[in-house]
């Protein structure tokens, strides 16, 4: 059966300077849906193993989903798939905003980018049209002189997608950033693109999203709209939605497992300070949201005293906010918008470099680098320092080219045992939860197939948070491991569908299921094809690992978080018990010894 | 002891610095809201119990959520701290 859910497939050669368009087949959008799906099974497809991530043949895939700018809430997320030069496996990471809407406007699904441009180029895509633009005025500006001067030279309400001088310099920490605040922050894109000389993408689309039952999917939509506005988590006057999601500091921190100083302890004496709370209080101008979202989450903030004084614009997610906080031990909320800032306009992974520069602190505290490497004093709490090792890794510059591709090749060029300090798995930095004190985030850190990443499998949200369901962040049997499986599935099905994680603070996958049979038109689509969709995608991942050499040891936590103590708070004595949730874990999965599917388990999913 | 209140709690309780000081040496979670209910009124219950008499919120004992202690049966002493989160999310 034909659907009307999908247009088409852009297909980019940078090389030869040419472009067409391709239909996607029906048996792919069931079985992978868009987004993330759409984007592993191509890479897994067509790019074979082995080739460098800068490479001209690499592919970097910019989707949407069945989805995505439709009339279903929090629908205007697009996915980055592509290897990744920070992991060496494949990857995906995602942004909201309204881009992806605009995508699906002028008449795409996706957007599939191979070869190299000779010089700095742009794409312009206005209803179909596309135009190769050179782009060499733009090369080493920041991110909202682009923005405004792309719109300037097409059109005004055009949406525009960019890397910047961090994806250039390709930085493994460099981001795809687009509407100037939006991030598709780890892993390392933003260098893919760079490495292709491709610097940004200008949307203009205004065709209808079809689809194929408006009518059954707008009835499910409602469910979902009903089931948000009800949650005390995500209505409106809700937490999410007066604090943003910096309201989690507060409660991760009190819970042991806010990652404080390089993840010497769970506890954060400055929590209170850079807060959610301490920002709804202090420079909150006023809430953002994503196309067709309610939550409301994104913050619009203006520093209006102190050193950072005049900084404002769309700003300090929780993880941002953590990672030069907690993670470099200051807690002072106007320095960690400068760095946020920054970043935003160099085009970098909040996360990871915040991350990065924490462990360089850990480092300079050991005497392992002392001023003499850096430059400078880069002790833990120093705003200063942390502002400057933000500069000097956004440009390469000095100590700052040492940090610039993140923890793990950072610890290489050290050496002197450095990799013990390195907070990252699979060569991707972590993000803000101390596994020590929540074995399902632990686990999920380990088994994620990008690294350290929290979306992949966020159980924070049953261990922590207590929504939609709540679990004892310390159990770690088998109900917990069922539980990061069923996280991961549902989180993979979600990033394909394509709307955002957080609709499932309060959205179940009934849901779901039932707004994409409507918007697809699919009799019989349900909770149990939905999921498998997830696991599906979740498998096709590991089979891209696998040819890349990837396996069991690859599936690990730094050893400090399995060795060292945690030394304070509710989590005090624990260490994470991997080794044995691990085994549980790939036997659950169907996976063999080395964490690899089985024949049997890749047969039943179709693979 | 110490009670920490978090989120919109907080403009119901308006204390500053967020953190209510509770005259207890020794009792129950219970007895601890009990005191808080009588201090607060209506919009505080309202705030921390749903119409059919269920926590709507977290409750961390030293950072330890009660269910899985004894729940507000959960024993208290004077060194304590009790946490109060509406429900809130993020990530």
């Amino acid at each position: 059966m034909v659907t009307k859910m999908s247009g088409k497939i852009l297909r980019i050669d940078l090389t030869s300077e040419s472009s067409k368009e391709e239909e996607i087949p029906e048996e792919t959008r069931r079985k992978f849906l868009g987004g993330r799906g759409l984007g592993t099974k191509i890479l897994y497809d067509e790019l074979s193993a082995g080739k460098d991530p800068f490479s001209a043949e690499n592919i970097v895939v910019i989707a949407a989903g069945p989805l995505t700018g439709t009339k279903t809430p929090s629908s205007g997320r697009h996915v980055v798939i592509s290897k990744s030069p920070a992991t060496g496996g494949v990857t995906f990471t995602s942004s909201g905003g309204t881009w992806a809407a605009e995508l699906r406007k002028a008449g795409y699904d996706a957007i599939v980018i191979k070869g190299k441009a000779e010089k700095p180029t742009y794409l312009w895509i206005n209803d179909g049209k596309v135009e190769f633009r050179d782009a060499s005025k733009y090369w080493g500006k920041l991110v909202g002189e682009v923005d405004d001067g792309i719109r300037v030279e097409t059109d005004e309400e055009a949406k525009v997608l960019q890397i910047g001088i961090g994806g250039e310099k390709k930085s493994y920490m460099a981001a795809v950033m687009n509407e100037k605040y939006r991030a598709a922050g780890r892993t390392g894109l933003g260098a893919v693109l760079g490495s292709k000389n491709l610097k940004a993408i200008a949307l203009k689309g205004t065709k209808e999203i079809e689809v194929a039952n408006s009518v059954a999917m707008s009835r499910a939509a409602d469910r979902a709209l009903k089931k948000i506005a009800e949650s005390d988590v995500t209505k409106e006057g809700g937490g999410l939605y007066s604090y943003g999601t910096a309201v989690l500091t507060n409660i991760i921190n009190a819970s042991g497992i806010y990652p404080t100083r390089n993840f010497q302890t769970g506890v954060f004496k400055g929590a209170e300070k850079i807060s959610g709370e301490t920002m709804a209080e202090t420079i909150l101008e006023k809430r953002t949201a994503c196309h067709e979202c309610p939550m409301e989450c994104g913050r619009w903030i203006k520093v209006d005293k102190g050193r950072y004084k005049g900084i404002e614009g769309e700003s300090l997610e929780y993880e941002t906010s953590w990672a030069f906080g907690g993670q470099c031990g200051v807690d002072d909320l106007g320095a960690l918008a400068k760095v946020n800032h920054m970043c935003n306009e160099y085009g970098l992974d909040t996360i990871s470099v915040g991350n990065t520069i924490g462990f360089a602190m850990e480092l300079f505290e050991k005497g392992i680098i002392t001023k003499k490497d850096v430059g400078f004093k880069l002790k833990f709490g120093d705003d200063k320092a942390m502002v400057s090792m933000t500069e000097l890794i956004a440009k390469r510059e000095g100590f700052g080219d040492v940090l610039a591709d993140g923890t793990r090749k950072a610890a290489e060029k050290i050496g002197k045992g450095t990799d013990y300090y390195t907070m990252q798995v699979k060569g991707l930095e972590f993000p803000a939860y101390d596994p020590r004190g929540a074995m399902g985030i632990g686990l999920n850190f380990a088994t994620a197939n990008r690294g350290a990443c929290h979306v992949s499998g966020y159980t924070i949200a049953a261990e922590i948070v207590g929504a939609p369901l709540k679990v004892d962040p310390f159990d770690a049997g088998e109900e917990k491991v069922d539980l990061t499986i069923l996280f991961q599935d549902f989180t993979a099905a979600i990033d394909s569908a394509v709307n955002c994680l957080f609709l499932s603070f309060a959205v179940g996958a009934e849901e779901w299921a039932d707004m994409i049979a409507g918007a697809a038109g699919w009799d019989g689509y349900g909770v149990e094809e939905f999921l498998k969709t997830g696991e599906r995608i979740f498998a096709l991942e590991r089979m891209f690992n696998k040819r890349e050499g990837f396996g069991k040891k690859d599936d690990t936590l730094p050893e400090r978080l399995l060795k060292e103590p945690m030394p304070e708070g509710p989590a005090k004595g624990k260490v994470h018990p991997l080794e044995d949730m691990l085994k549980v874990f790939y036997e659950k999965r169907g996976y063999d010894e080395n964490g690899h599917p089985t024949e049997e388990k890749l047969k039943e999913l179709g693979l | 002891m110490k009670v920490k209140v978090f989120a919109n709690l907080r403009e119901i309780v308006k204390i500053k610095g967020h953190e209510i000081e509770v005259e207890m040496k020794q009792g129950k979670v219970s007895d601890v809201l009990e005191i808080l209910l009588q201090r607060y009124g209506t919009a505080f219950r309202d705030a921390i119990f749903n119409p059919d008499g269920r926590l709507r919120i977290k409750i961390l004992l030293n950072g330890r959520d009660i269910d899985y202690i004894n729940g507000l049966e959960s024993e208290i002493t004077e060194q304590d701290i009790l946490y109060l989160f509406p429900p809130v999310a993020g990530g």
